[in-house]
């Protein structure tokens, strides 16, 4: 029971930090639902593992082995990746515009100072 | 004949031992300006460039942290824009421009036969460009043209005139060595009209160490991807 407690706390967790970024604005409503089904799919597998079994016969078929359910772990990761970038550019661009805009407003300052 | 203000632009990062002579060879007075601005954009340096420049005599723009030439020169337009300039020609500030070629380069925006004058180091048989440079800029310029469809003889060039037509319609976003290649689409993007002009380049020990490597023709290649993609 212990696991199951964990990732149901985690989900939470980071349900919760993805309602409050959609409710702030900061998320649109397609990355919040994105991470609402990806973590109700992970508190399903893991109060219910057999679901896993379930998937394998009926959606992935029963030929599917490790090697597909790692394509799609790696797709999963590599689109994750190029979320995170896609904040860190945010970010970059917030910053490189602070930046710009303090050096202006400064100068802006001394010119005036100085008439 | 009315009154005309000239922004002289020269985006630098720890050029302590240099821009004071850079600065003191820019002239002071051009025929066809009455007013000039020679402004430093010191972007983040940590060797006191902005107080050589300030003892030159420049106005000096501080960037609180390095952050590349591309935001040194958004913050310069920005500047030119505040002052409300006519024109504005930005040139490297590692001396490796000759400040002799200010008027070739103003010269199509003062007769307005031009909004944007790139000043090109590879149309002049003299510019003593070091041969694996030039071969570095040629390949750049067949990146830029086979991305974008823009011929130019030289898309890395830092030497660059700009009238005020065009000052209100560039708005670059990259802060690195790429802007040069953002501001060659902007420029289309923006259906401004462009010249190029032959420039002369000082090449010293000293330029030669600062002046980009030529292996960042591939950073600046994965940079101008990822904004592609990005948006």
């Amino acid at each position: 029971m212990i696991p199951e407690i964990i990732a149901a706390s985690f989900a939470l967790l980071v349900l919760l930090k993805s309602y409050d970024e959609f409710r702030r604005g900061r998320e649109p409503l397609p990355v919040f639902l994105f991470w609402l089904v990806t973590w109700l799919a992970v508190l399903v597998i893991a109060f219910f593992p057999g679901v896993t079994f379930w998937i394998r016969d009926h959606i992935l078929g029963p030929r599917a082995g490790l090697g597909t359910i790692f394509g799609i772990a790696i797709v999963f990761l590599l689109f994750l990746n190029y979320r995170m970038y896609l904040k860190a550019d945010r970010v970059e661009r917030d910053l490189q515009k602070l930046i710009s805009d303090l050096a202006v407003h400064e100068f802006e300052k001394s010119q005036d100072s100085n008439k | 004949m009315t009154a005309q203000s000239l922004a002289i632009i020269l985006p630098a990062y720890n050029e302590a031992s240099v821009i004071g002579s850079v600065l003191g060879s820019l002239p002071k007075k051009l025929p066809w300006f009455d007013q000039i601005h020679t402004l430093v954009i010191d972007d983040g340096s940590t060797d006191g460039t902005h107080l050589v420049a300030q003892a030159a005599g420049a106005h000096v723009v501080r960037h609180r942290l390095n952050r590349g030439v591309g935001l040194a020169t958004i913050t310069g337009l920005a500047v030119a824009r505040q002052l409300g300039v006519d024109a504005v020609v930005m040139l490297d500030s590692d001396g490796q421009h000759d400040p002799v070629d200010l008027m070739a380069v103003l010269a199509p925006i003062r007769a307005g036969s031009a909004d944007f004058v790139l000043g090109t180091r590879l149309k002049n048989s003299g510019s003593g460009m070091p041969v694996i440079r030039r071969l570095g800029n040629r390949a750049m310029n067949l990146i830029v043209w086979l991305s974008s469809g823009i011929k130019t003889s030289d898309s890395q060039s830092g030497f660059r005139a700009y009238n005020r037509y065009a000052l209100e319609r560039l708005f670059l976003t990259t802060s690195g060595y790429e802007v040069c290649t953002e501001i060659l689409l902007a420029v289309r993007r923006a259906g401004l009209r462009q010249v190029e002009v032959p420039i002369r380049t000082i090449y010293t020990a000293y330029s030669r160490k600062k002046g980009q490597p030529v292996t960042n023709a591939i950073n600046i290649l994965i940079r101008l991807l990822v904004k592609a993609l990005s948006g």
